[in-house]
């Protein structure tokens, strides 16, 4: 082989490499797309569950984190104060991941349009489970033991509308991750529920009696 | 809450007795804070931003450069989100723009019906309005969020909406996902 025709073939298989890696790099990028979920790799929506829902449960999560904060400064117990900080902990940490979505998507982190439209409610009906201006002011007043038994009665119906919703995003929307991360809070939460009916049994209340629909409107929301 | 309540309170009493002659001060930086000026230059219903805006805690009164303030040096505690029917003190209030906020603050004498309509956007998340009172608010309404402002006649106003749709929790705001609750809900006249 002359070093001409050397040099020649190496320019052949130099072009042959550069094509081998442009099309491992386009079927990097197709993988990833359609591990997106939606099959298209186009972001979700404006008016898709995905979007609706990371809006409305930043929203959601941001009212358990204000009722954990609240009752924290209001009892010395122990265990109400653990649950309180592993809710608000909890619960803040995944509005910054909902909103990193929002974000990675290009949409707006925040509606000033009716909340729930993603699970087809009513324009004016308020997200499941919110606690009313009224019941954060008579949690805002109270101390010890009464602070805590107001406040497990409204987280539980808050944890109940919250598995409302993210039971449904769990199974409607399209992105996988927020599926996963939607069916986690619905699990987590019901554990939550059960354990905060215990406390309240240990406070002498029977929750059962008082059970909320979880689709109730909040009186002013 | 009570701690940080006294530490504002503190803060005004100290201020209110040292006067605005504070060495640190500074406002709310440079960027175009400086070329905008004062903000009855600004035309109405556009959309102004500012950059380079400072973010430190300090415990004295900041002179800022905006009227309102669209961010800058400001309190420890934050102002709790919802509505105000007395000014409150925008050290705190821009705290909250900090943690992605809007406030809407209204020139007093406006209409019981204005009133009631801007109160309807402080109901939402994140949202604050109070009355500014010093008669120098450059419009009957003024839309504020971290670095970013707009004036308008009245509400409702489609901008408006478009202002909070784009700012609100926004990450043009240096701590966006940081909470509106659990501030102070302290006022200037108390």
């Amino acid at each position: 082989m002359t070093p001409d025709r050397r040099l020649r073939l190496g320019v052949v298989l130099g072009a042959a490499g550069i094509v081998v890696v442009a099309v491992a790099v386009v079927a990097v990028v197709a993988g990833v797309a359609i591990g997106r979920g939606t099959g298209d790799g186009a972001a979700p929506d404006e008016g898709s569950v995905d979007v609706g829902f990371a809006r409305d449960m930043a929203r959601h999560h941001d009212q358990a984190v204000e009722l954990a904060e609240l009752v924290r400064d209001r009892t010395d117990d122990a265990d109400i104060r653990l649950l309180a900080k592993d809710i608000a902990l909890t619960q803040q940490a995944q509005i910054g991941e909902m909103r990193g979505w929002l974000d990675v998507w290009g949409r707006a982190p925040t509606s000033v349009g009716p909340p729930m439209q993603w699970m087809d409610h009513p324009a004016d009906q308020a997200m499941p489970g919110l606690a009313s201006d009224d019941e954060i002011t008579a949690l805002t007043a109270a101390e010890g033991v009464e602070a805590e038994t107001v406040f497990l009665e409204l987280m539980i119906r808050h944890h109940q509308g919250g598995i409302h919703m993210a039971s449904a995003a769990a199974d409607t929307a399209g992105e996988e991750f927020v599926r996963r991360l939607a069916g986690g809070m619905a699990e987590s939460q019901q554990a939550e529920v059960d354990h905060m009916v215990d406390l309240l049994t240990e406070r002498g209340v029977d929750y059962r009696g008082d059970a909320v629909s979880p689709s109730a409107p909040a009186s002013d929301e | 809450m009570r701690r940080a309540l006294s530490v504002l309170f503190v803060s005004i009493v100290v201020l209110g007795a040292a006067g605005c002659g504070g060495d640190d001060d500074e406002g709310s930086g440079s960027g175009d804070a400086s070329t905008s000026g004062p903000t009855t230059t600004v035309p109405r219903g556009e959309v102004i931003t500012y950059d380079d805006l400072s973010a430190d805690h300090v415990g004295n009164r900041v002179d800022y450069a905006q009227t309102p303030p669209v961010g800058g040096n400001h309190a420890e505690v934050w102002q709790t989100c919802g509505f105000y029917d007395q000014p409150i003190v925008s050290e705190a209030g821009v705290h909250s723009l900090e943690h992605g906020a809007i406030w809407i603050t209204f020139r007093p004498d406006l209409p019981a019906d204005q009133v009631a309509l801007i109160q309807q956007y402080a109901d939402q998340p994140d949202t604050l309005a109070s009355p500014w009172a010093d008669g120098e608010l450059p419009a009957p309404v003024v839309l504020s969020a971290w670095g970013a402002q707009i004036q308008l006649d009245s509400l409702p106003d489609p901008r408006a909406d478009a202002f909070i749709t784009e700012y609100r929790k926004a990450l043009s705001a240096p701590e966006p996902n940081a909470p509106c609750h659990g501030g102070t809900t302290f006022t200037e006249d108390g």
